[in-house]
């Protein structure tokens, strides 16, 4: 039935040509698997794909500053010994080396996420997709976690143009600190994350008692989560706080941030999700018909990630993957059953249900503390009215925003969030 | 210092793991048993506890320099027991001894290699053992006047009776003196156990890096721990990197101290979690000792001796090594703690707590049984928790608030703002042709592989390397110049095509000559061995044919152990390129594929 939303997804051929370092996680070589992927399912018929505009350093400083943005401009393998100061002072060296061509990713990345966001702002589609970016950790002045500049918060400032609020949404096995911090203080942006936390796991922050500062108090939500979480106990708590979340909050547009570190078998991970459960969550949040910003973000198996994000296309262009992996020139990497399922993991589930029934409940109360608060009007919804300036020859301009607002309405007398008895699993949208 | 850079060193937790795996083999209700290991239990333990002792310390004392390769062995390819060796040297008198007196042909005929490889022999032992054992003798120096063997009686290991027993027509003295240190070492497991969680929880300013000397005012001794508080924060909290051994127990161990209710509940028959983290964390505390008692006394004896001497300067042999920048910063580290530790009495009342505590439960775990040492440890870190150490909530990352930190959101005005539409993307495909979407959209999108084919022989080399090309030329007609646009032109094996034989042997020999474990990077190597080509092109060839064949070798050869994330694992030789040959593996011939089930699939993969 939405067959028809208008997809863009955003590939640069150069995107994957870099290199961290031996030994480094973090594989750009991914995002070519995941494209070739996508393509050996055909998946490209259905959307329309862009080469992103690498983002201007002035694009970049809308949220970065610009000694940052020109350090790293500056910087090269060659030369950084003669910046040990800086290296230090913007984190740059460890867990960030500096690369070859390292702006240039940065500018891809970045400008994909840049791209969609005013995509998505110009009605020129309905769901945009950059893989390559999601880069969560990212500071206002300095690296982290294996990203250097925030696409996420360059994305959502572009969004916060044209919508009043915008909801953010990680799956990352990480906390997305980065744009958590960057939207501490404001209620235009909620952030949710679902995250490991505790065993002084990477970054560190996301308590369920971050929820944000002065006027951005009660929109910072954190979900922490134990070792081990499986399909069924992610995806129910997943469902029941974003539609809990959605509908309290009423955002005009969503931003998914999809590190797929969160499968099972990840090298830096420790849940425990199929690709299944972990692209059930973009279909749920697909079906709030909102439109709708997706990323890729971590994820450091190789051929999980490939697998997933591929998956995760099909989902968001309404297509079930089968699973024999078709012919592909990366076929090797997916042996030795040459499908889409990954093995579980094993693992045990540290989260307790009256654990997760204990972070539930304190989401909530924070959601419940938004109704209460005078200072968001949420009634006063602000059309997304754009008035574009040249030839309207897309498909359904018009009655969109109405459709969303319907749509909102509608789920909202849907009852799988009815408290802690509830026990319906799957989201059976109609 | 020294304790981070073990940890850190991935290799290093091979005592974890043999504990662990020990554990795994039922071991794991009684530590001591768990050492004990097996049937074998005298010289067996003995001997993994001295190559134990002796890997660490020949690690702690190498950097920088050649990593001795264990076992030691021989031009001839014979290994060496360095365990007998050690011993026979010893008991002749040591190092000088044996050679003032031409002892060596003896030595070598004792250890059973024979006369003929003598000074091999004396080499071995200068190159691996000469250092222990000159540090063993400080120790005595140092301890053995001060301190009366009846001192540690009661915290004697196993091991050191053991020691005792299987030694016992030693001379004495010999004895003594390796019982000495087995109790230094304990002492220093517990406090090091307990205090590294101190450590972690009370000094939680995240831009101090340091290295905390403790002063411990221990009844016995001087005991001058190091700890590097940076190396659980860095760790832990700066780096993303999975680290996952420790951290994770110790964070069990800190709960526990906060909750000892819970851990009661953990410790409930059904619930199997709690007890591993309980063994886990016992385990983890016999092989920390092993590791950590030793750079501890050498910088101990260097205080004690109240050498004022700069730390680099013992590590002055680093040179020029790539190494060394991460070595002088915990230099410096030093310094500037050693004067900290002095003043800070802070710390050292902190530990002197901890040091009590840390006795108790050794004390009880030698007289007790099992469930006993589980109450003692409960107390100590109840306890532990109680002295108000527990400074878990100031750990706490905060989020930093501020202009640095947050972006600048407008607020809402109602209206949109402009959003610069030129640079929207540029779009790729769908192609311009002019036509619309819609007659692409018809064709049915998401197939999977196709499971027949009109092949002659499905499923053979030919047909699966047809069918992949067969793909390839489709999606090139069909993509245009999208195809090149997403550098497809440059995936998948055909990569290779633009790389001679030769260079593709150099490349690999570059790779296998320059492990990332031995914190060489292979990719400058490349760079200056392949000056013609870009680095791009390295990348691109790395990932799609290095690591593919990789992957391939791997497929068929060790399919349960399937790995292409890990830059290091070594890997035969496959098949060439788009060569037909048989799989090649070093030593083993091609027995595999018969026996390989999915060999009749896979043959076609290998090009």
């Amino acid at each position: 039935m939405r067959s028809k939303d208008r997809i863009s997804y955003f590939y640069d051929g150069d995107v994957g040509s870099v290199y961290f370092g031996p030994n480094h996680p973090m594989k750009p070589h991914r995002l070519c698997m995941t494209h070739h992927l996508v393509l050996s399912y055909e998946l490209h018929k259905k959307m329309e794909i862009y080469r992103p505009h690498k983002a201007y350093p002035v694009e970049l400083a809308q949220f970065h500053s610009e000694d940052y943005i020109e350090f790293l401009h500056r910087i090269t393998p060659e030369t950084q010994h003669l910046f040990t100061n800086e290296l230090e002072k913007y984190n740059l060296g460890d867990d960030c080396p500096v690369f070859d061509n390292l702006f240039e990713f940065c500018q891809i990345y970045a400008g994909g996420t840049i791209d969609a966001a005013r995509r998505l702002n110009n009605q020129l589609c309905d769901i945009a997709i950059n893989w390559a970016g999601g880069l969560h950790h990212a500071k206002k002045c300095g690296a982290s976690g294996f990203c250097y500049m925030n696409d996420l918060v360059l994305g959502i400032l572009e969004l916060l143009k044209y919508h009043a609020r915008v909801l953010y949404i990680d799956i990352d096995v990480h906390h997305g600190d980065g744009v958590e911090e960057a939207f501490y203080f404001t209620d235009r942006v909620m952030t949710v994350s679902f995250h490991k936390y505790g065993d002084k796991f990477f970054p560190g922050t996301g308590d369920v008692k971050e929820i944000g500062e002065r006027e951005g108090k009660y929109y910072a939500i954190n979900v922490p989560l134990k070792d081990g979480i499986d399909d069924s106990s992610f995806t129910r708590l997943f469902k029941t706080i974003i539609a809990k979340v959605v509908e309290t909050y009423l955002p005009g547009v969503i931003v998914l941030q999809c590190g797929a570190d969160s499968l099972a078998g990840d090298r830096l991970g420790c849940f425990n999700l199929s690709i299944d459960g972990h692209s059930e969550c973009v279909r749920f949040v697909k079906k709030f018909n909102l439109p709708l910003l997706v990323t890729g973000g971590g994820g450091y198996t190789k051929e999980n990630v490939a697998r997933c994000w591929a998956v995760e296309t099909g989902a968001l262009l309404d297509t079930e993957l089968p699973n024999e992996i078709p012919d592909n020139e990366y076929i090797k990497y997916f042996a030795p059953d040459y499908s889409l399922k990954i093995p579980n993991g094993n693992l045990e589930n540290l989260n307790s249900k009256s654990y997760l029934g204990t972070i539930k409940m304190q989401v909530f109360e924070n959601l419940r503390c938004i109704q209460h608060a005078p200072s968001v009007q949420m009634q006063e919804v602000p059309p997304d009215f754009y008035i574009p300036d040249f030839d309207e020859d897309e498909q359904n301009p018009d009655e969109r925003v109405d459709q969303h607002t319907q749509d909102k309405q509608i789920q909202r007398d849907d009852e799988y969030y009815e408290g802690d008895n509830d026990n319906d699993q799957s989201m059976d949208d109609a | 210092m020294a304790g981070w850079s073990i940890l850190t060193d991935g290799s290093a937790l091979d005592c974890v793991e043999i504990l662990r795996h020990l554990q795994s083999n039922g071991f794991c209700l009684d530590l001591d048993d768990s050492l004990k290991g097996g049937a074998d239990s005298g010289k067996d333990k003995l001997q993994c506890l001295f190559s134990q002792i002796l890997s660490v310390f020949l690690r702690e004392i190498s950097i920088g320099e050649e990593v001795r390769v264990l076992p030691a062995m021989l031009g001839d390819g014979r290994c060496v027991d360095l365990f007998k060796l050690f011993w026979v040297v010893r008991q002749k008198g040591g190092y000088d001894c044996v050679s003032r007196n031409g002892l060596w042909t003896s030595v070598a005929e004792e250890v059973s290699l024979g006369s003929s490889v003598t000074s091999s022999v004396k080499l071995v032992y200068v190159k691996y053992l000469d250092s222990l054992d000159r540090w063993l003798q400080r120790i005595l120096r140092d301890k053995g006047i001060t301190v009366g063997l009846s001192d540690c009686g009661g915290n004697l290991s196993l091991f050191s009776v053991e020691l005792e027993t299987e030694f016992g027509g030693m001379p004495s003295q010999t004895s003594e003196e390796k019982k000495k240190d087995d109790c230094h070492i304990k002492l220093d497991s517990d406090e090091n156990n307990i205090s590294l969680l101190v450590t972690e929880n009370t000094y939680n300013t995240p831009e101090v890096r340091s290295v905390m000397v403790l002063d411990n005012d221990n009844a016995d001794d001087d005991d001058v721990m190091i700890l590097e508080r940076n190396a659980v924060n860095e760790e832990t909290l700066s780096r993303k990197r999975k680290r996952k051994s420790i951290s994770e127990m110790l964070n069990w161990v800190t709960e526990v101290a906060k909750n000892p209710g819970d851990f009661a509940n953990e410790m409930l028959p059904g619930s199997c979690s709690g007890k591993e983290f309980l063994v886990q964390a016992l385990l983890a505390r016999e092989a920390l000792f092993l590791r950590r008692h030793i750079p501890s006394t050498i910088v101990q004896s260097l205080l004690q001796k109240k050498m004022k001497m700069h730390p680099s300067m013992y590590e002055d042999h680093i040179g020029g090594d790539h190494q060394s920048t991460e070595r002088l910063r915990c230099s410096e580290r030093i310094s500037v703690k050693k004067s900290h530790s002095l003043s800070c009495s802070k710390s050292s009342s902190a530990t002197k707590n901890d040091m009590n505590i840390g006795f108790n439960p050794f004390n009880k775990v030698l007289e007790n049984s099992y469930n006993n040492r589980l109450l003692a440890a409960v107390d100590s870190l109840s306890e532990n928790a109680a002295l108000g150490l527990d400074g878990d909530d100031d750990f706490e990352k905060q989020v930093p608030v501020g202009p640095h930190f947050q972006a600048e959101v407008p607020e809402w005005t109602g209206a949109v703002s402009e959003s610069d539409s030129k640079w929207l993307g540029k779009r790729v495909w769908p192609l311009d042709l002019g036509e619309r979407i819609s007659i692409i959209e018809r064709d049915p999108i998401g197939k999977g592989r196709s499971h027949s084919c009109g092949c002659k022989l499905p499923g053979s080399v030919e047909c699966i390397r047809f069918h992949i090309a067969e793909k390839r030329m489709r999606l090139k007609l069909e993509l245009g110049s999208a195809f090149h646009h997403w550098r497809f032109n440059y995936m998948g094996e055909e990569v290779s095509l633009s790389w001679t034989e030769e260079e593709e042997k150099r490349f690999k020999t570059i790779v296998r000559l320059n492990p990332p474990s031995l914190d060489k990077c292979f990719w400058n190597q490349a760079f200056k061995s392949f000056p013609t080509k870009k680095r791009k092109d390295l990348v691109s060839y790395y990932f799609n044919v290095f690591l593919l064949r990789r992957r391939s070798y791997q497929n068929r050869v060790s399919p349960n152990n399937i790995d292409s994330d890990d830059d290091e694992s070594e890997f035969g030789s496959v098949s060439n390129g788009f060569g037909h040959e048989a799989l090649k593996v070093a030593g083993s011939k091609s027995v595999f594929c018969a026996q390989n089930k999915q060999c009749v699939d896979l043959e076609g993969y290998t090009c």
